[in-house]
């Protein structure tokens, strides 16, 4: 995987860092939606706040899925310009399923700014929204193998506990910040009582696509991709050993009133924040340099030789002697 | 076959590629070592294909690369390169 990193170009780092940000923003759109009607301890203020954030979120992931088109154009016509408004090349990549997937991602993206509208139905349109979005990460990639219906709604799952936790960073840091300990405490204390639920789920869901991908093995960590989780994997027991603080120590504090409790818990989410962007990082690198030992079993095991080694140079040839 | 890296003894007619899976070859080029392109002549109007030819134009001694990009039929972007020689 650091060999494949190594030796990656200017236009494959930008495809992982627009990839990268692609993931942030997406889930940043969807998880604070989540947050917004999950989290019954918001205030007022800090509901106008997500309804903002989900709105430019939205927007800018919507931006981002569309750029990864004319990037994929450019790529498969050699890394030119040319490429990435040829016509006909972008045709192809948005009948894709990259394309399939940016529009169902709009399409989710768009009704997520329904949390604008006044009623309880829009919030519900928006929730739809949210979950749209989440889906559409099942649309492409490793997850088109097979089971399909299957490794999809894994994958859905886990976006959905993702954009939970990744929603609920800027809320809680608002705050802790601007509301009064008791108020922030209680917003915090009830995040971290439903993240339980949710951690809990989306490493399930996350491992059991590991295993239908043919990854959770001692013979596939030892792959590219298997290294790649593995990093993923330690960024993720950082967060989680950073949640544990949260919970443990820093939310009781902060419930108390105890001194600089706030700016210890705002930092700690800061930390933690860090961490999950890492391991978007880490997972768009993954999805853009490697691919699960089951794809590459399912290419080893036909007797049709790979693109690798088939390589055919025919007429009159002769061998020099 | 000749795998990559063969050294051949006169041009070969035809280059051909084969995948396990239906590829549609978005561009393949034939370039000298020092960098200068060989026109290809493709039919396959860039159809997703598992068998891929390309006549080349004509060709003298000296080292060739096959540079090639596409777009697999499950959406996985791929490349591949290949090298070979031919020899007075």
């Amino acid at each position: 995987m650091i060999s494949a990193l190594a030796s990656a170009d200017a236009q494959i780092w930008l495809a992982i860092l627009v990839k990268t940000v692609a993931y942030l923003a997406t889930l940043v759109a969807a998880g604070s939606v989540v947050i917004y009607l999950t989290l019954g301890a918001l205030t007022e203020q800090g509901r106008s706040s997500l309804r903002r954030i989900a709105a430019v979120a939205a927007l800018a992931a919507a931006g981002l899925s569309l750029l990864r088109i004319p990037l994929r154009a450019s790529f498969l016509m050699g890394g030119t310009v040319e490429g990435a408004v040829d016509p006909m090349m972008l045709r192809i990549v948005a009948e894709s399923p990259l394309g399939a997937s940016v529009i169902v991602r709009l399409g989710g993206l768009a009704l997520i700014l329904a949390v604008f509208l006044p009623g309880r139905g829009a919030r519900w349109v928006a929730l739809a929204g949210a979950l749209v979005t989440c889906a559409s990460f099942a649309l492409r990639g490793h997850t088109l193998g097979e089971p399909r219906l299957l490794l999809g709604a894994l994958v859905t799952v886990h976006a959905i506990g993702l954009a939970f936790w990744i929603g609920a960073f800027a809320p809680l840091t608002r705050a802790v910040r601007c509301d009064p300990p008791a108020v922030a405490g209680a917003l915090v204390h009830e995040f971290g009582a439903k993240a339980l639920w949710v951690v809990a789920t989306l490493v399930a869901a996350g491992a059991l696509t590991l295993v239908l991908l043919g990854a959770a093995t001692p013979a596939a960590l030892a792959t590219p991709y298997g290294q790649a989780f593995l990093i993923k994997l330690g960024l993720f027991a950082g967060v989680l050993a950073l949640a544990g603080l949260n919970k443990t120590r820093l939310t009781p504090a902060l419930q108390a009133a105890a001194p600089d409790a706030a700016r210890r818990l705002r930092r700690s989410i800061g930390m933690e924040s860090v961490l999950v962007l890492a391991v978007l990082a880490t997972t768009a690198a993954l999805t853009t340099l490697t691919s699960p030992p089951s794809e590459q079993a399912r290419s080893a095991s036909q007797t049709t030789p790979t693109h690798d080694s088939a390589i055919h140079v025919s007429g009159d040839l002769s061998w020099p002697s | 076959m000749p795998a990559d890296g063969a050294v051949l003894d006169a041009a070969p007619s035809v280059i051909a590629m084969t995948f396990d899976q239906p590829m549609r070859l978005t561009l393949i080029r034939l370039v000298t070592s020092d960098g200068a392109e060989v026109e290809l002549t493709r039919t396959d109007g860039m159809a997703p294909l598992t068998e891929f030819e390309a006549a080349p134009a004509e060709m003298g001694p000296g080292a060739y690369t096959i540079e090639w990009r596409g777009l697999a039929s499950d959406g996985h972007p791929m490349d591949g390169s290949f090298s070979f020689r031919i020899v007075e």
